[in-house]
């Protein structure tokens, strides 16, 4: 819909490009995998999962993917040191996606990129995230894994408004720089409703001013949403993670997490349908500049 | 009430409803100026309006963001009328006084700030010590503000094992505190099995809480 002046910086992770100019590639679509009380976690402890249903999920939104082109990575959420080795190694022997090592806890995340350090997967993982608030020990713990990429995530008390956001992102990038991220890409945060608005604003504040690739987990806002499905029914849930993921997408954005992988069959076409939109129009040149 | 101040109450409810900080100031500053009672201003403005905002928060009509910044516009004028306070020596007849964090090794504040929000719209005094909060801190805190509930939070079922610690410190020391877990780690079944109360979510904590400072009813 538009072009920024500001060139869009480009990156190459594990064989995925992100960023760029609105219309000019299609978002980046990240599935989680393995969260927080998800059905196929058997034994959070020991990491033991049920691999066939994992296996399952992986194929479908790499079916999606390849159905719509919009490339895709994968969350990857371990509960514990022991449960992340084992989900690092599941996923990199059964696909070629890139992925993100995430956790609650930093010392799994942490323990998550050494690993992958260790099996030479250092370059096709992103590490999600550092935050302003992020304490040293963890840049540091980066630094030596040699991982390029992170997420930075625009959150710290009391984040209220967009501005709040881009100066966040503006706080964490000489500290993440320093940990040797050379590929960062910013999550301007969204926790509900009303924060979307305020994530998609510094979305396109900080790649006008920084052209760096933007996107948020977009789908926190359901996932927050007290009683809505009480309210407004079992649907809602459904049209609503759509509404939320396709915002972001919207306004440009590089990348979305789009929450539980099985929602890839909701969101995958439809951010293609906004994605081939665009593309024509970015193909005519008709695009607004800003 | 003479009507006036009927009118500036009013202003300074909807200023915390509308989450703006600036009116709330600039409402708390008029209010003492027309000489109200400081404790009045708060309970009959400001907690009104933040009670309004967290019971659209518990239908689902209003969300996090409205609900953390009303708390901030109420803070800020608190910050005007804490002077006021002092000088009067008028202490504000709190539902109870909690003491809330999230347990050593957890760093995560969401949720812990959802629920103190509600607290505190719900007419309870509120001291946050913050994450990552050894046992030592709450138990300090407890004792030095002489609470009444203790509130730990644990998002990790890695550190679900510190609300067993406190549990364990609460019991050791001489605090005649009510002790309650909650976090997306913690279960019904976990408190029971350290001897604490649960609440799933900021609603039920409330609710909890009310129940456990002995408040019938609405409160």
């Amino acid at each position: 819909m538009w072009r920024y002046r500001v060139k869009q910086k480009e990156f190459d992770i594990g064989g995925v490009k992100i960023g760029g100019m609105p219309g000019e590639r299609p978002t980046v679509l990240v599935g989680t995998i393995f969260y927080h009380k998800e059905r196929i976690m058997v034994n959070e402890q020991t990491g033991e999962f049920d691999r066939e249903e994992a296996e399952r999920l992986i194929n479908l939104q790499q079916e999606f993917s390849d159905k719509t082109g919009n490339p895709c990575m994968l969350d990857v959420v371990g509960p514990t040191e022991v449960a992340i080795k084992k989900l690092i190694s599941f996923v990199s022997e059964l696909t070629e996606t890139p992925f993100l090592i995430d956790s609650p806890s930093v010392k799994v995340k942490s323990a998550g990129v050494r690993y992958a350090k260790e099996v030479g997967l250092e370059k096709r993982v992103v590490y999600n995230s550092l935050m302003p608030e992020s304490k040293p020990e963890e840049f540091e713990a980066i630094k030596a894994s040699g991982v390029e990429s992170s997420i930075l995530l625009a959150y710290k008390r009391g984040i209220m408004t967009s501005e709040a956001r881009v100066n966040a992102i503006k706080t964490l990038l000489p500290k993440v720089e320093e940990a040797g991220i050379t590929k960062p890409l910013l999550d301007t945060f969204v926790i509900d409703i009303p924060s979307i608005s305020m994530a998609c604003r510094a979305m396109l504040d900080l790649k006008r001013e920084l052209g760096l690739p933007c996107g948020c987990g977009a789908h926190n806002a359901i996932s927050t949403w007290v009683g809505l499905k009480e309210r407004m029914g079992a649907q809602a849930v459904k049209s609503c993670k759509v509404a939320v993921n396709i915002a972001p997408v919207v306004l440009g954005a590089d990348f979305i997490l789009y929450g539980p992988i099985e929602d890839c069959k909701y969101v995958f076409p439809s951010v293609y349908a906004i994605n081939t939109s665009y593309k024509y129009l970015n193909k005519i040149k008709e695009q607004l500049e800003f | 009430m003479k009507d006036e101040n009927k009118v500036i109450l009013e202003e300074l409810k909807n200023a915390i409803k509308n989450f703006d900080s600036d009116a709330a100031v600039k409402t708390a500053k008029k209010a003492l100026e027309a000489g109200m009672d400081p404790l009045k201003i708060m309970e009959n403005g400001l907690v009104k309006g933040l009670r309004e905002v967290g019971d659209l928060f518990a239908k689902g009509e209003l969300f996090i963001t409205h609900l953390v910044a009303a708390a901030e516009a109420m803070k800020s004028a608190m910050e005007i009328l804490e002077p006021a306070l002092l000088a009067k020596k008028t202490e504000r007849k709190a539902l109870g006084k909690v003491v809330i964090g999230t347990v050593a090794g957890d760093i995560h504040s969401i949720g812990k700030r959802i629920v103190s929000c509600m607290l505190i719209a719900h007419g309870f005094d509120v001291y946050d010590i913050g994450e990552d909060a050894p046992a030592e801190l709450f138990i300090k805190k407890a004792r030095e503000v002489g609470a009444d509930v203790i509130g730990a939070s644990a998002l990790l079922t890695t550190t679900l094992p510190a609300q067993k610690d406190l549990a364990e410190a609460i019991a050791r020391s001489d605090l005649k505190v009510k002790y309650i877990v909650g976090g997306a780690a913690a279960t019904e079944e976990w408190a029971k099995k350290i001897g604490a109360f649960y609440a799933e979510d900021s609603i039920s904590a409330v609710e909890v809480i009310k129940r456990l400072v002995g408040v019938k009813g609405e409160g």
